[in-house]
């Protein structure tokens, strides 16, 4: 109950008493006393609830001056001169403060009950902060918010751990009038951070500090504190300070939900690189070995005293480590030119080329498996501006790839066609008979890189070569698409065929 | 008669090189570019040993060897590129005896396919003789009275050192990975005391002795070999 509203409560009771008193004046000898007191009860009741018990204290004494002045005789003195009107006076004041103590009892039953009411909103609220899948940011402003709107403060401010080594206590989050620098150091604890919080805080848990009318409260869940809330405003009550721990403490949890969920999100990205890693490991292990191990072979049986070889197995073996070494080295130089895609480093050497000469090139590198290709060109030559080099690697990747999936006795077929939607895009479809591929096998044989994960019968190799073609592509702001052909599979690659960035551009992919 | 060898692998280039040096190394070597066609001409020609890739495109190297027990005891040495060994080891607990790592030498393989067609023969061998007695090489181990002769001389093995070469001898040739040994001679119990193999097989060695025509070879990581150096039986 504040002064100003106990002022206010006895002028009521004054002016209600005064102009009841002008009003009955004139017809006071037509009134027997008990009417009166009566309506004296009015302004007892308006001043009580009002102003409270003290204002009705006040308007019962007015009011019992101006029964006892005005209407009791001999009027207009104090005196009382039948022993039935001492009664009256006396019943008079004993219900008066009876009434008046009643109604402020009510008032104050009525006032308490709709402030637990915003409190349990205000919880509610809080509450609801554990529900939302919010970011940490969101979060923040909302903490601060509610807690100023709460205790009617005039700023809050939320401070938590700063990320790194260097420790110390950031604002995230304040509402309300701007804090001073003066006024920050007063809230944070000496030394700046939690650490010695915990060691020096006279309070471990949830406990508030109180410093003039700046406050600190230690967001802790289980004993180990989180960050600390910042107040500065009128000093709270005692029951408000337990309102404002009950929601440091749904605070303290939604913030540790919170940080919870970003340490889930940053395990889970650390996994999944790990498990990139492991993937690109396995496969170039495997893109690796495998010429190496008909190099090794070859060599070794060539070297190998108790193996009768004939002239012509000498020459074969010979020459079949000649063309594993040609393969071993375009692995090296493809995993070469692919880091450098990913780090940003590599300059297309980009030069008039026509599709036919990038699909000869790749019959050339195929070797005797060209014989299993079939191809399909426009009559109308289509030329683009390209890097030679990365564009056969792509499309030899993809039909290699194609020919390890299709039965020896079914040809693959490579078609190049102007896109018909058009927009100055070339098409390169790889279509092979093989048993086709799962979706979900599909996207991860594209994906390979991201994410790493392996089907039990998916070949190492195959998922670095399609990467491979993935990124060369890319390189040249194409793309790759993997589609069921029933049977079969097709791989399509889509150019444009001059690019938008223009000669000798300097590309770099993510 | 020369041994008929099936090689399974998905890479022309090394089919091709192993045609010639088997067949160079004395051996009828035959090839086959997929699980499928591999399945099937073992079935067709059952060959000797079968050398097979674990990362075929179309069946799991591993599940290879499964169905190929199914029906046949052919010793399997499986070529792994992957140089992770659980594969390796699933493979030999599906059945596989021995294992090789690309990239390898021809002598090494011809030194692995040596031991596994001895193995077979063997095998066929050790099947005419009364039970209750295995033999590998210059190893004769009567199980029913729990006794072991090393060219003729006993001996003195304690029961789990007994049951331990029991085991090895019985797959003689064959790579035990550590799992089938402790299952088989401590039990399910303990198939993570690989601590004991260590201890055991470190024992044994020291009482079979060097260079007496049978040694036990150690896989790192793996299991354990028990390999017939000279044929002399005694």
């Amino acid at each position: 109950m504040t002064h100003r509203r106990r002022l206010v409560g006895g002028a009521v009771a004054i002016l209600a008493t005064a102009l009841l008193t002008a009003v009955m004046l004139p017809f006071r000898s037509h009134l027997d006393i008990a009417s009166v007191a009566l309506v004296f009860v009015v302004p007892v009741v308006l001043g009580a609830a009002v102003g409270g018990f003290v204002s009705g204290l006040a308007a019962v004494s007015i009011g019992f001056l101006a029964y006892d002045f005005f209407f009791i005789p001999p009027y207009l003195t104090l005196n009382v001169s039948r022993a039935g009107e001492w009664v009256a006076l006396a019943v008079y004041v004993v219900v008066m403060l009876l009434v008046s103590r009643v109604v402020d009892l009510l008032w104050r039953t009525e006032a308490r009950s709709q402030q637990g009411q915003r409190d349990t909103a205000h919880l509610f609220e809080m509450s609801q902060l554990f529900v939302g899948e919010r970011p940490s940011g969101q979060l923040f402003e909302i903490v601060v918010e509610t807690v100023r709107d709460a205790f009617d403060l005039s700023a809050v401010v939320l401070l938590l751990p700063r990320e790194g080594p260097s420790g110390g206590l950031e604002v995230v989050a304040h509402s309300g009038r701007p804090v001073t620098p003066a006024e920050l150091a007063q809230l944070t604890p000496a030394g700046g951070s939690l650490a010695t919080l915990r060691t020096s805080a006279p309070l471990v848990s949830n406990g508030l500090q109180v410093t003039e009318h700046l406050q600190t409260i230690v967001l802790a869940v289980q004993e180990r504190p989180l960050g600390l809330l910042g107040i500065i405003g009128p000093p709270l009550p005692r029951h408000r300070r337990e309102l404002l721990t009950a929601l440091a403490n749904h605070v303290s949890l939604s913030l540790e939900r919170a940080m919870l969920r970003d340490q889930a999100l940053k395990v889970q990205l650390l996994e999944q690189i790990d498990r990139h890693r492991r993937y690109l490991f396995s496969a170039v292990s495997h893109d690796l070995r495998t010429p190496l191990a008909s190099i090794k072979a070859s060599a070794s049986a060539l070297l190998n005293p108790s193996a009768s070889l004939s002239d012509a197995d000498r020459a074969e073996l010979a020459s079949l480590i000649e063309a594993q070494s040609d393969r071993l080295s375009r692995v090296v130089s493809n995993l070469l030119d692919m880091t450098r895609i990913q780090a940003g480093t590599l300059v297309l050497d980009r030069r008039s080329l026509s599709v036919e000469e990038i699909v000869d090139a790749v019959l050339d590198a195929l070797g005797p498996a060209a014989e299993r290709v079939k191809t399909v060109l426009p009559s109308e030559p289509i030329v683009m501006k390209a890097d030679r080099t990365l564009l056969v690697e792509a499309l030899f990747n993809l039909a290699e790839n194609a020919l390890r999936y299709s039965p020896a006795s079914v040809p693959i077929e490579i078609t190049a066609e102007l896109s018909p939607l058009g927009g100055g895009v070339v098409s390169l479809t790889v279509s092979d008979r093989g048993p086709g591929m799962p979706p979900e096998q599909r996207a991860r044989l594209t994906r390979g890189f991201e994410d790493g994960i392996r089907a039990p019968n998916v070949r190492a190799g195959s998922g670095l070569g399609l990467s491979i073609a993935r990124a060369f592509l890319e390189a040249h702001g194409g793309s790759l698409r993997i589609e069921d052909a029933e049977p079969g599979t097709r791989a399509i690659a889509e150019l444009p065929l001059v690019s938008e960035s223009g000669e000798d551009a300097a590309v770099s992919v993510r | 008669m020369s041994a008929r060898i099936l090689v399974v692998d998905d890479d022309p280039a090394l089919l091709r090189v192993m045609k010639i040096a088997l067949t160079a190394l004395g051996y009828d070597a035959r090839t086959a570019q997929t699980g499928h066609s591999g399945l099937d001409d073992a079935a067709l020609h059952p060959p000797d040993a079968v050398v097979l890739d674990l990362g075929l495109p179309d069946i799991d190297g591993v599940e290879i060897c499964r169905r190929l027990r199914e029906w046949s005891d052919v010793p399997i040495i499986v070529l792994s590129a992957d140089a992770t060994e659980d594969r390796k080891i699933e493979a030999l607990d599906a059945g596989a005896d021995d294992y090789v790592t690309k990239p390898f030498s021809m002598a090494e393989l011809q030194a692995r396919l040596r031991v596994a067609l001895r193995r077979r023969e063997g095998r066929g061998e050790s099947e005419d003789k009364a039970s209750g007695e295995i033999d590998a090489g210059p190893l004769r181990m009567d199980l029913a009275h729990h006794e072991a002769f090393l060219h003729g001389s006993p001996l003195e093995l304690t029961r789990r050192e007994f049951s331990f070469l029991a085991f090895l001898c019985r797959n003689e040739g064959k790579v035990c990975t550590q799992r089938m040994i402790l299952e088989a001679v401590w039990g399910r119990g303990y198939l993570n005391e690989t601590n004991y193999l260590r201890e055991y097989a470190y024992r044994l060695r020291r009482k079979l002795g060097d260079d007496r025509g049978l040694v036990l070879h150690t896989r790192p990581g793996i299991g354990y070999q028990l390999v017939v150096t000279s044929h002399d039986e005694s």
